[in-house]
């Protein structure tokens, strides 16, 4: 694959860093309806849809769920670049799909080089992954609050509380999400 | 000072020369007690060290009045996602006592970046296995909740006709921030509340 065929797909890196991360990652090609990861798999690699489309599956009750359609230029398993990861959904092609697979120990040299290619494709992980932790505080707030119906009076008010501790949990601090005891942890009444 | 970043739990896989290193392009900020920090909403960019003192995580409360909802104090560290992905404070921060703190920020990073790169690598590489642990949290937790829900509920779901697919979301749920990289997610969950929410 040419670097050149990569820059409408990647835009902010230079040529000489296109050439640098298809160094450091493996071409592959993917008939339509075949697995690029599965569910629950410890996973060491992420995959850059180059051609094609993929779906993110995720199996709930047995039933399967789409979760996403990617298209070229997507990122797809990037947790799978820290340690001790594993897969939270399963990767499907949609059509014959080609993407770059990038291993966890080629990725790690190239993060120890700290060359500007490394830092600015850390930077890209880094954003998805904390996109990702931000709404999936959002999600946790909301059902939480769902789950908290005693009365209607009181659901704005726990609505609030329990948005603020999964966010304060998980958006900026960290705040162990242990199991529930009840759906709202309990709130320190320090009133400032 | 390194002392006090090195006792930091994210960044316990830095080196202490790493640690060293991230103190020298940190602000030492002095916060009187009652000070606000961060204003929820607020744009913000920067991360705070407590080295001295503690600081108040309010929100807004019943009756007008702010609650606590979590304390951070020596050696804890807050917003340490916005320096790498700015975005509006999740929550209003004010000094609890008299504080002390290290101030570092997208800025300083950036210059980190040129003058330190390898500490830099590293400092997002730790940030970004904070996070990573705590989405597998959150997953889980989420899952454990919807399945308690679903559990509850399957005798009445199984009664009425699904007409929304997997992919319908059936009211406004927040969204996440939209990136081209990475897994979007919560289509699942819109559609299992959406259920849930048509048989109650």
């Amino acid at each position: 694959m040419k670097a050149s065929a990569l820059r409408s797909l990647l835009s902010g890196y230079s040529s000489a860093e296109l050439d640098q991360l298809l160094a450091a990652t493996r071409s592959r090609r993917f008939p339509a309806g075949t697995w690029l990861c599965r569910e629950g798999d410890p996973g060491s690699s992420c995959f850059f849809i180059a051609t094609g489309a993929v779906e993110v599956v995720k199996y709930l009750d047995g039933e399967e769920h789409v979760l996403a359609t990617l298209q070229p230029g997507t990122l797809v398993g990037q947790t799978a670049l820290v340690e001790g990861a594993f897969r939270s959904a399963s990767v499907r092609s949609v059509s014959a799909t080609t993407a770059l697979e990038i291993r966890r120990r080629a990725f790690q040299r190239l993060v120890q080089q700290a060359s500007p290619l490394a830092q600015h494709f850390q930077e890209q992980i880094a954003v998805a992954g904390i996109r990702r932790l931000r709404a999936a505080a959002d999600q946790l707030a909301l059902v939480l609050a769902r789950a908290v119906r005693p009365s209607a009076k009181r659901t704005a008010t726990v609505d609030r509380l329990a948005l603020a501790f999964i966010q304060a949990g998980t958006g900026e601090w960290d705040i162990p999400l242990g199991p529930s005891a009840g759906p709202l942890p309990s709130v320190r009444k320090r009133v400032c | 000072m390194i002392s006090v970043i090195r006792a930091v739990k994210v960044f316990e896989s830095l080196s202490d020369t790493e640690c060293a290193e991230l103190v020298r392009f940190m602000r030492i900020r002095q916060y009187e007690a009652g000070a606000t920090i961060f204003e929820r909403g607020k744009p913000g960019d920067t991360m705070l060290v407590v080295a001295d003192g503690a600081l108040s995580v309010v929100m807004p409360g019943p009756r007008r009045r702010n609650i606590e909802v979590a304390r951070v104090g020596v050696g804890e560290v807050v917003g340490e996602t916005s320096c790498i992905d700015p975005a509006p404070r999740s929550a209003t921060i004010v000094a609890a006592l008299r504080t002390t703190a290290y101030e570092f920020g997208r800025k300083e990073l950036a210059r980190m970046r040129l003058l330190a790169p390898t500490v830099a690598t590293a400092l997002v590489a730790a940030v970004v296995r904070s996070v990573t642990l705590r989405l597998r949290r959150v997953d889980e937790r989420i899952e454990r909740e919807l399945a308690g829900h679903l559990a509850a509920r399957l005798p009445e779901l199984r009664q009425t006709t699904p007409s929304t697919s997997a992919r319908t979301p059936s009211q406004r749920i927040p969204s996440p921030t939209s990136s081209k990289m990475g897994l979007a997610g919560p289509s699942t969950w819109t559609a299992l509340l959406g259920r849930l929410r048509g048989s109650a």
